[in-house]
């Protein structure tokens, strides 16, 4: 699943990561794509258990794979 | 390519730039009142060492923490880049030398304080250029715009009337407006510059930090509103002498807080996050002693002891509302920008240290509660005029800061 989250405001693109990550199947990856690295995000990724793992794109943006 | 540079994010070693030299003036201020402490058992208050303390806190420590904040949260708070990086920089150079020089000026030779003064200026104005010219880049003004705007002003005022004060008492210039002048400085930068900048961010940071969201934001407007025109009013009362106004001035400053405190209110009862951290309470409960100290100084104005206590309570409402917020804000958000600069790149790549490893939270709790005491205690020696107890509560007070200071500079070791 990939979820778009340029252009949003915070703390809008983590409630919106945190509400898909609560839909995802087991084994599924969360993809996301945020304006800014997610700072406040890894800390609740961690306390739910997920790892992620973050790559800056051209356009400045950071793409974010969450996963178990 | 550096990462950290494009998008809208800002170059993390700029808002730590100042964040360190802001726990490092942090640290020299306390160590200044404590060198000099017996100087204030004998009760001379304002003696150059006291001036060189309180403006490394003011302008060293609050000031600049603010400015390092601003350069992180308005990007992120207005979708928008910082208009100019690398003269973030040149501005932060020429505001840290301005300050540091100042202050050692004030120490040593207070009427060459001028010179170094001028410095400070520039570069404070050079940071208020900045954010001109980032806030008019951004695509949606919001009621943050507004708060974070109208703060900025108040900055921009509380600077030309502490140079209306410096010209007044050399010059006699306008003595007659001295006292008046002299409280809107008071006015200006504490209650229009802080106050609206902390509200400002609160309403970014409360959602954050406590995961909140579908909360009203309607409330945020009568909070501009009701607390701008009390800022207006009470800045008329003091030129015009009207004590009506005063009490009008004073009781919207109150009545806009009141609703600041239950907007946020409704705010972290939305919230997903069960249990808060410590630090982000204490910049909540901070809201609420604001909020006592607001309506403090409306009663206060109806005794007849408003003159004597009406220093205290300013005393109180810089360091329990103002320097208590950024204080729990900076504990949350420096390991933050720490550990995001040191390690996000390695994430996934190899093991890092959890987040929750790099600041110890077990600290928050004792240090922020014997700040509230020592702050406590020594208002009321400045009321009763017991010199012992403020002498212990400032010396408490010192050893806290400089213990918060370090514990957050120690975040950058890990």
């Amino acid at each position: 699943m990939i979820l778009d989250n340029r252009g949003l405001e915070p703390p809008q693109p983590m409630i919106r990561t945190l509400a898909a990550l609560e839909n995802l199947a087991g084994g599924e990856v969360l993809t996301i794509i945020n304006d800014r690295r997610p700072m406040f995000l890894y800390e609740q990724l961690e306390d739910l258990g997920y790892k992620q793992r973050t790559e800056p794109q051209n356009d400045g943006s950071f793409k974010i794979e969450i996963f178990r | 390519m550096v990462p950290n540079t494009i998008g809208s994010e800002t170059n993390i070693k700029l808002p730590f730039s100042f964040i360190i030299f802001s726990l490092i003036a942090l640290v020299l201020s306390q160590i200044l009142l404590l060198i000099n402490g017996q100087m204030l058992v004998d009760g001379s208050f304002r003696i150059p060492a006291i001036w060189s303390a309180a403006h490394l806190l003011v302008l060293g420590w609050a000031l600049m923490v603010a400015m390092g904040a601003m350069y992180q949260l308005v990007p992120v708070a207005s979708l928008t880049k910082i208009w100019n990086e690398k003269f973030g920089f040149v501005q932060f150079f020429i505001t840290a030398i301005g300050i540091m020089f100042f202050s050692w000026m004030l120490y040593v030779s207070p009427q060459n304080a001028s010179i170094p003064g001028i410095l400070m200026l520039f570069g404070i104005l050079m940071f208020l250029f900045q954010m001109f010219m980032t806030l008019r880049k951004q695509a949606k003004p919001n009621i943050l715009t507004a708060f974070v705007g109208s703060a900025l002003v108040c900055l921009l005022l509380t600077i030309f009337l502490g140079i209306a004060l410096i010209y007044s008492l050399q010059t006699g210039f306008a003595a007659q407006f001295y006292q008046a002048i002299f409280k809107s400085h008071l006015l200006m930068g504490l209650t229009g510059w802080f106050t609206l900048l902390i509200f400002g961010f609160s309403y970014k940071m409360a959602p954050m930090f406590s995961l909140s969201h579908g909360f009203p934001m309607i409330h945020a407007r009568y909070v501009y509103g009701i607390y701008m025109s009390g800022l207006v009013i009470t800045l008329i009362s003091f030129f015009s002498d009207n004590s009506y106004l005063l009490k009008a001035g004073f009781f919207l400053l109150f009545a806009g807080f009141s609703i600041f405190t239950w907007h946020v209110s409704i705010i972290i009862n939305k919230r997903l996050k069960k249990k808060l951290d410590h630090s982000f309470s204490y910049a909540l409960g901070a809201i609420g002693l604001g909020n006592l100290i607001h309506l403090a100084a409306f009663i206060a104005l109806w005794t007849d002891h408003f003159s004597i206590l009406i220093g205290p309570l300013v005393y109180l409402y810089l360091l329990l509302w103002i320097v208590l917020s950024i204080m729990g804000y900076l504990f949350k958000i420096v390991p933050f920008l720490w550990w995001t600069y040191k390690y996000s790149k390695e994430m996934g790549k190899k093991a890092v240290p959890a987040l929750k490893d790099v600041m110890n939270e077990k600290v928050v709790v004792p240090f922020f509660s014997v700040f509230v005491i020592a702050v406590l205690a020594v208002f009321l020696s400045i009321i009763f005029k017991n010199i012992l107890f403020f002498n212990i509560g400032q010396f408490i007070l010192s050893i806290v800061f400089v213990a918060i200071a370090l514990t957050i500079l120690g975040v950058l070791k890990k």
